[in-house]
């Protein structure tokens, strides 16, 4: 499968926040997304999810044009930057309605073992980042879309969310963005940098730092 | 498959409608007892008038960001706000008919 959007203009009032972008991803590669805070990545995730109406957009699913919001057609999941389950929800409803499977998650997780019965508003933010990742990449949707999936994660978890992100890009297409430019390196096939409301695509790390988004030190 | 014809889709809608059960239990008996103390003949009809105007009132606010956010997870699962809270006003209006039905008996 392969998605692609183009012709995307988006305004908040008087500014333009993204024009002129072009984004292709396809099934069994991980695209990365980055760009300055503020710069239009989440507003085209959202864009894509279809939860956000900007002045024009043209997305196409193996060159068909979509006319109806993606997640109206119940093919694509979005991990969004804020909190995603509500407070109240217990962890193994939430894996109930996600179908997700709590045993190979422990597997994976081993230290959540004491939080099935826990609700959401008691386990930290860091284990709620990693739950939430974890049932957006195993719903089984043919289109994942991961917006700061890295954040108030520890390094150690950030490895393991990293190898099931390389197992379920077999499946889905994956498009990840998040403001750890390492990791987002090391996982993404392809990457689009956003700056001045479009879209370029990066080949190589030398090009961030062209584009100022790291400097040379960083890049080592 | 639609969201329509999904289980999932009736399971979030309650939990939704549950955040904000016990002020619509308040407000759908403080309607029913005004109407039969002020002895309005058939008041139904006009309850279902004022909860569709409510109901309104909370659609719109769903527009709000923080507000908006909330309905993402309902979204992963196909379901769109109009959806929701669509479903969310038949839950509503069942509650309404029974509560209706409790008052009318004591």
């Amino acid at each position: 499968m392969i998605l692609e959007i183009d012709n995307v203009e988006l305004n908040f009032g008087h500014k333009k926040i993204l024009n002129g972008v072009y984004f292709r991803a396809e099934t069994g590669t991980v695209t990365g997304l980055l760009g300055q805070n503020g710069c239009g990545k989440t507003s085209l995730l959202e864009i894509i999810f279809g939860i956000l109406k900007p002045k024009y957009k043209n997305i196409r699913i193996d060159t068909i044009h979509q006319k109806r919001d993606l997640y109206k057609t119940n093919k694509v999941a979005y991990l969004p930057q804020h909190q995603l389950l509500p407070n109240n929800t217990k962890i193994k409803t939430a894996f109930k309605l996600f179908k997700a499977n709590w045993s190979d998650f422990i597997l994976r997780f081993n230290s959540f073992v004491r939080h099935k019965n826990s609700r959401v508003h008691e386990v930290s933010s860091g284990e709620l980042r990693i739950i939430e990742t974890y049932l957006i990449l195993c719903s089984g949707k043919e289109i994942i879309l991961l917006d700061e999936p890295f954040s108030f994660i520890a390094p150690l978890h950030i490895e393991k969310i990293k190898v099931l992100i390389e197992e379920k890009k077999h499946i889905s297409i994956l498009i990840v963005t998040d403001h750890f430019y390492q990791d987002i390196l090391d996982i993404s096939n392809t990457i689009y940098f956003i700056k001045n409301s479009s879209s370029k695509l990066i080949r190589s790390r030398q090009d961030l730092e062209n584009e100022g988004y790291v400097n040379t030190e960083a890049i080592g | 498959m639609s969201s329509i014809l999904k289980i999932n889709t009736y399971r979030l809608t309650v939990r939704f409608y549950l955040t904000f059960i016990v002020p619509n239990i308040f407000i759908t008996t403080f309607l029913i007892v005004s109407a039969f103390l002020l002895q309005i003949t058939a008041p139904l009809p006009r309850i279902f008038a004022i909860k569709i105007m409510l109901f309104i009132i909370l659609f719109l606010m769903y527009f709000e960001k923080k507000l908006k956010t909330k309905l993402i997870l309902y979204a992963n699962f196909g379901i769109s706000k109009l959806q929701l809270f669509a479903n969310c006003f038949i839950i509503d209006s069942l509650l309404i008919i029974i509560i209706y039905h409790i008052t009318t008996l004591l």
